[in-house]
């Protein structure tokens, strides 16, 4: 009877054992994809959904990408209906994005954070995404070339446009602070 | 080659992902073109400032328990619905190999036992017949063609028996 019982329950133990250690990286992920709480909350629910649906095929390669990847084609098929909708509500991006300072960043009470955040939150959703999972998740140009199905030389591309946007932007709104605290390393 | 073009390469570098050949060019070329080096070390400073002050997002703990009670339930239900039947059979059929599994080494053993015994029992009567028939035989007879005729039946009765006997 306890064989019975327990192997009922395995694969649904499994799944969470795997998965749910990795619940803040989808969090993270979904929210600086969708730029607000309730939609990434959603997101993630919908993707644990649809990664235990697809749990059979899982196997057995590194659980975190395989879940990320799963966040990421949830938020932009999400981002993608939203969009159609908002074209007849005349959705403003911007608008959008500078109204929505974070009660979670204005809680750290710092400049620099809002800055950085709020400049990775202007990019492109193709590059904010490389930059989250390379520099938040530290991911490697060929998980994160799996994960956003596109080749890894455009990854390094992206990355490095990306860069380019972010340097500009912190420029523009933190002076030379940027440049001027952390060059403390060289080659 | 300008410093534009080397941009991407330049982010391989800062990430380690970059082979050795290409890097040591690079860095050769970074010593020497001052464009470049700026332009590395901007990239620097713009990955730094993304890994220690971009806020990362946790999930809450309402999250956390509206997903798993999220999971347990379509566990249950929307998959159980269309798996339910080969699930539990094959949970009842991995109970009840593991039953066998277990239970299997007393069956054997037993009955290996009762063969021992009754193979001890039969060679030792063959023993015991064995025996009368010699001293019978040294009694009643020395000749050595009634000794060439039996030994070969003797030698039959004393190679021990491993033959399953039914008793």
């Amino acid at each position: 009877v306890l064989v019975l019982l327990c192997s009922l329950r395995i694969p649904a133990l499994e799944f969470e054992k795997l998965f749910l250690p990795h619940l803040d990286a989808a969090y993270n992920l979904a929210r600086l994809l969708m730029r607000n709480r309730q939609d990434a909350e959603d997101v993630v629910q919908e993707s644990y959904l649809r990664a235990l649906r697809a749990f059979a095929s899982f196997r057995g390669e590194a659980s975190r990408p395989w879940i990320l990847t799963i966040v990421r084609n949830t938020s932009f098929t999400r981002l993608r209906d939203n969009r159609s909708r908002a074209d007849h509500a005349e959705y403003h991006e911007e608008l959008h994005v500078s109204a929505g300072h974070t009660p979670e960043a204005e809680s750290l009470g710092n400049e620099r954070a809002l800055a950085v955040e709020r400049c990775v939150q202007l990019l492109p959703s193709d590059f904010r995404e490389a930059i989250v999972l390379r520099e938040m998740e530290e991911l490697s140009y060929q998980e994160i070339a799996e994960i956003t199905g596109v080749p890894r030389g455009t990854v390094m591309s992206r990355l490095s446009r990306a860069r380019a946007r972010l340097a500009a932007c912190l420029k523009n709104s933190m002076g030379n602070s940027l440049l001027g605290g952390r060059t403390s390393h060289d080659l | 080659m300008t410093c534009d073009e080397l941009n991407p390469l330049l982010n391989a570098r800062i990430d380690d992902e970059i082979d050795p050949v290409q890097r040591s060019a690079l860095d050769s070329h970074v010593k020497t073109c001052s464009a470049c080096a700026a332009d590395l070390l901007e990239l620097e400073s713009v990955r730094n400032a993304i890994r220690a002050d971009m806020p990362y997002y946790t999930a809450s703990a309402d999250l956390r328990n509206q997903v798993r009670s999220a999971l347990r339930g379509a566990e249950y239900l929307d998959r159980g619905a269309r798996r339910t039947g080969w699930r539990v059979w094959g949970a009842i059929a991995a109970s009840v190999a593991l039953c066998a599994l277990v239970t299997a080494p007393f069956f054997v053993n037993a009955r290996s036992q009762r063969q021992f015994v009754a193979e001890e029992l039969l060679s030792a009567h063959q023993r015991a017949l064995i025996g009368r028939a010699w001293t019978s035989f040294r009694r009643t007879s020395t000749r050595s063609s009634m000794v060439q005729r039996e030994a070969p039946v003797l030698a039959t009765c004393y190679r021990p028996s491993y033959r399953r006997v039914s008793t």
